[in-house]
C-alpha cells in the first residue's frame, strides 16, 4: 500500500499549506460523485497527513498487517524525529495513555 | 444534456429549481415562484396542491393538509377526505406538482430530480423523501443537504479561503452547518440540528398565547372547534410576519366564537416583546446546536467569515440580534433565504448532468452510524452499548471497519443491528438494519468479527461483517427505499396519486399525456414484482411472509439491474428471478431463502463489477 505521503505525490517534509493546497487540487480532479473509490483513498490520506494516530491505530486492528507495536512505535518515532507533524497531532499524541 | 431539476421539498413552502445558461432559475407561475406545501380535497372530491389548497385550509381543515414534512420518516398516516395515505403520498403529490411546473415553463418532459432535505434528517427520513419521489414518476438522483445546496449557489472561487455557518430555519426544521469554500471545493466541516423545530412552532406558541387571552377572558377555548383553530392559525401566521416589521400588531377576527347566542369577535393585541419572549426559548436551542456545530468543527466563532441565513424563519428580528451577539459579528441575508435551497439543488443536478458549474462538493454525514455491542453503558453490562464506526461528520463516500469478538466459547453466530445516532444505549438510537453472521467457526472466544461499513453518497450503506479467522464473510446492503418500501403497496400509491391528479384540473390533460413517458418507465420498472406476488399464497405465516417480501426486494433490485449486465448475467439473473418466482408460488420456505440469497449475491457481484 503506498503512503499517504506517495498518494498525494508530496514529500515526507511537505508543509500543512502545501499539503492542503494538494488536497484541494487532488479532490477537483477526483470528485466524491465522479471517483468515489480514489476520493475516499485520497481522504483516508489526507486524514492521516494531518493526524496519522488513529491511522496508526488502525493499522494494528487491520486484517492484511503484521506489524508488531514495536514496528509501529519506532515508525511513530522516527516520523515524529522528523518534526514535521501537525500541532494537532502532537497534542493528541501526547493525550495517550 | 438531460435536466435534472433541483427542487426545495419545505416545511411551508416548495419549489423547483432549473440550470438555464449557466445559472440556477426559480422556476415561477403567474410570477411566483413559491408553490406553498399545502394538499388538499376541493368539494368536489379535487385535488389541490399549492396555494388554491393553502387558501381553503381557514375554512376547510379537515380536507387539507399541510407541514408534512414533519411526519416524513414516521409510521402513521394522515386523513385526507376519506382516504389515509402515508407522508410519502402526500409528499409525492407537492413533487407531482412541482414536477407538472417544470415541464409546463420549460415545455419538455422531465425525470429526474435533484430533492434537498435538512442535513440532520436520518436515514429513515431521507428514505421516506426519496420514496415520495419515486412515488411523483421522478427518479431522485440525488439527495442533498439543505444547508449545502445553498452554499453551493456561492462563488466557489473566493480570493481567499472561506467559511461559512449556514443557518437555516425554515417553516419545520433547524439545521446549522460549517462549509469551507476554497478553490473551487465546498467541504462541509459539520452539521447540527433539529428536524422538529421550525416556524410552525413559533405559530403555535403565538396561538396558544392568544387563545389562552380569549379563554381567560370569554371562558371559551378556540382550540376545541377545528375551524375556529385554523382560522386562528392563519392570523397569527399574518401577525407572525407583520411582527418582523412591526413593533404591536393588532389581531382581529370576527364571529369566531358564539356564546349563549351572541357572537364573539377577537379583537387582541400583540406586541412584539410578547412575542420574542415567547420564542426566545426556541431559539436557544439553535444556539446550543449551533455551538455543537462550532465544537465538532474545531472552530471558534471569530474564525467565521460570513454568517449565511437561509429559510423563512430567519427574517425574524430576534434571530438576527441573537445572531449578532453569539457570533460577535453582523449577520446579513445575503442571499434569497426563499429560494437559495431549490437553486442550489439545481446546481447539484447540472454537476450530476455532467455540467461544468465549478464547485466541487464534499458533504459529510450528519449521524454516527454504528452497532449493538455487549458493553457497559452508565456502569452497568449492557447488550445496548452503542459501538460507533462511522462517526459522524465523516466525509462521504466513507468505509471504516471496527473488530469485535464472540462471547462464548463455539459461539456460531452473530447478529449484527446497525444503529445511526449518538447516544451510547442503542435503544436510543434509530434502528438501520439487522442481519446475522451464521456458521463460525467452533473456537473458544474471543473469535474476532470485522465489521465494515461502507456508506456512499445516496445514504446506501453496506454492511460486512467477516469472520477474521477463515474469511467468512456475510454482506447486507441496507437501501432503506427498497426495504421499506412494499411493492404492491408502492403500486396502489402511485395509481391513486395518478387518479387523484387525473381528476385535477389543476394540470392541462394534453400536456400530461404527452409526457406521460416518465411515469410509465417508473411503473414498468415497478411491474415485475406484482406478477411474482400476486401468486403468493394466502396462508402467510410471518416468517414466510418476510421471506417473500425480501424476494420482492431482491427481484427489483434484479430487475433494475438486468439492463445494464452483460449477456450471460442477464440470462442467469433471469433463470434465478424465474426459480424464485417458482419458489414464491409454491411457498416454500427454505426455497425461497436459498434463491433470495443466491439473486442477492449475483446482485452484489454485478453491482462491483
Amino acid at each position: 500500500m503506498p503512503t499517504a505521503h506517495e498518494t498525494f505525490g508530496v514529500s515526507s517534509t511537505a508543509s500543512e499549506a502545501e499539503i492542503r493546497t494538494r488536497y484541494l487540487q487532488l479532490v477537483r480532479e477526483f470528485p466524491p460523485d465522479r471517483a468515489p473509490e480514489r476520493f475516499a483513498e485520497i481522504r483516508a490520506a489526507y486524514d492521516e497527513l494531518r493526524d496519522p494516530a488513529p491511522q496508526l491505530e488502525r493499522r494494528v486492528l487491520s486484517l492484511h498487517t503484521n506489524d508488531s507495536l514495536g514496528e509501529l512505535q519506532s515508525e511513530l518515532r522516527s516520523r515524529l524525529n522528523l518534526a514535521k507533524l501537525p500541532t494537532a497531532a502532537f497534542i493528541s499524541l501526547a493525550d495517550a495513555p | 444534456m438531460e435536466t435534472i431539476i433541483g427542487i426545495d421539498l419545505g416545511t411551508t413552502n416548495s419549489e423547483v429549481a432549473v440550470i438555464q445558461s449557466g445559472r440556477p432559475v426559480v422556476l415561477a407561475e403567474d410570477g411566483d415562484p413559491i408553490l406553498p406545501s399545502v394538499v388538499g380535497l376541493d368539494p368536489q372530491g379535487k385535488l389541490l396542491v399549492g396555494r388554491a389548497a393553502r387558501n381553503q385550509y381557514a375554512l376547510s381543515p379537515e380536507r387539507t393538509i399541510k407541514s408534512i414534512k414533519r411526519k416524513m420518516g414516521q409510521d402513521v398516516t394522515v386523513a385526507l377526505g376519506n382516504q389515509n395515505y402515508r407522508p410519502q403520498e402526500i409528499s409525492a403529490m407537492i413533487l407531482r406538482a412541482l414536477k407538472q411546473r417544470a415541464e409546463r415553463v420549460l415545455g419538455h418532459p422531465v425525470k429526474k430530480a435533484v430533492i434537498t432535505v435538512p442535513a440532520f434528517f436520518t436515514e429513515g427520513q431521507r428514505a421516506a423523501t426519496r420514496e415520495a419521489g419515486e412515488l411523483a414518476g421522478l427518479e431522485v438522483v440525488r439527495i442533498i443537504n439543505e444547508p449545502t445546496a445553498a452554499v453551493l449557489t456561492y462563488d466557489p472561487n473566493p480570493p481567499e479561503m472561506e467559511r461559512l455557518l449556514v443557518y437555516d430555519l425554515g417553516g419545520g426544521t433547524f439545521d446549522v452547518s460549517i462549509a469551507v469554500v476554497e478553490a473551487g471545493v465546498v467541504e462541509i466541516l459539520a452539521s447540527h440540528g433539529d428536524t422538529q423545530l421550525g416556524g410552525d412552532d413559533f405559530d403555535q406558541r403565538l396561538l396558544d398565547f392568544v387563545c389562552d387571552r380569549f379563554q381567560t377572558e370569554h371562558g371559551i377555548d378556540l382550540r376545541q372547534s377545528l375551524v375556529a383553530r385554523s382560522r386562528m392559525i392563519g392570523a397569527v401566521e399574518e401577525a407572525k410576519k407583520r411582527l418582523s416589521t412591526e413593533p404591536v400588531v393588532l389581531i382581529t377576527e370576527e364571529f369566531i366564537a358564539e356564546k349563549g347566542g351572541v357572537p364573539l369577535n377577537l379583537n387582541t393585541e400583540v406586541t412584539r416583546d410578547e412575542y420574542e419572549s415567547l420564542i426566545e426559548p426556541l431559539l436557544a436551542k439553535t444556539l446550543k446546536c449551533l455551538d455543537d456545530a462550532l465544537e465538532d468543527a474545531n472552530l471558534q466563532a471569530q474564525q467565521i467569515h460570513k454568517v449565511v441565513l437561509v429559510g423563512g424563519a430567519t427574517r425574524t428580528p430576534l434571530v438576527h440580534r441573537l445572531l449578532t451577539t453569539r457570533l460577535g459579528r453582523p449577520v446579513h441575508a445575503e442571499i434569497e433565504p426563499d429560494l437559495a435551497v431549490a437553486m442550489g439543488a439545481a446546481v447539484q443536478g447540472g454537476l450530476i448532468a455532467g455540467m461544468e458549474l465549478g464547485p466541487v462538493l464534499v458533504d459529510i454525514t450528519p449521524h454516527t452510524l454504528g452497532i449493538a455491542a455487549l458493553g457497559e453503558v452508565d456502569g452497568f453490562p449492557t447488550p445496548h452499548c452503542f459501538s460507533p464506526i462511522i462517526e459522524r461528520n465523516t466525509p462521504l463516500p466513507a468505509t471504516r471497519t471496527e473488530m469485535y469478538s464472540t462471547t462464548h466459547d463455539g459461539q456460531k453466530g452473530a447478529e449484527i443491528r446497525v444503529f445511526q445516532g449518538e447516544e451510547e444505549d442503542t435503544r436510543l438510537n434509530a434502528l438501520v438494519g439487522e442481519f446475522a453472521i451464521q456458521g463460525l467457526s467452533a473456537v473458544a472466544a474471543p473469535n474476532q468479527i470485522l465489521v465494515r461499513l461502507d456508506l456512499d453518497l445516496n445514504g446506501i450503506l453496506r454492511v460486512t461483517a467477516t469472520e477474521r479467522a477463515t474469511g467468512l464473510e456475510k454482506q447486507v446492503v441496507i437501501d432503506n427505499m427498497m426495504e421499506r418500501f412494499r411493492h404492491r403497496e408502492r403500486t396502489d400509491a402511485i395509481e391513486r396519486i395518478e387518479a387523484l391528479f387525473a381528476d385535477s384540473d389543476d394540470f392541462e390533460e394534453e400536456e400530461d399525456e404527452e409526457f406521460d413517458e416518465g411515469a410509465d418507465t417508473s411503473d414498468e420498472g415497478s411491474e415485475a414484482v406484482p406478477e411474482g406476488a400476486a401468486q403468493v399464497p394466502d396462508d402467510s405465516s410471518t416468517e414466510l411472509q418476510r421471506a417473500v417480501e425480501a424476494a420482492e426486494v431482491q427481484i427489483a433490485k434484479a430487475s433494475s439491474l438486468e439492463a445494464s449486465a452483460s449477456k450471460e448475467d442477464a440470462a442467469e439473473m433471469k433463470g434465478l428471478i424465474q426459480d424464485l418466482r417458482a419458489a414464491v408460488a409454491s411457498g416454500v420456505l427454505a426455497d425461497i431463502r436459498r434463491i433470495t440469497t443466491e439473486l442477492e449475491d449475483l446482485i452484489f457481484y454485478l453491482n462491483d463489477a
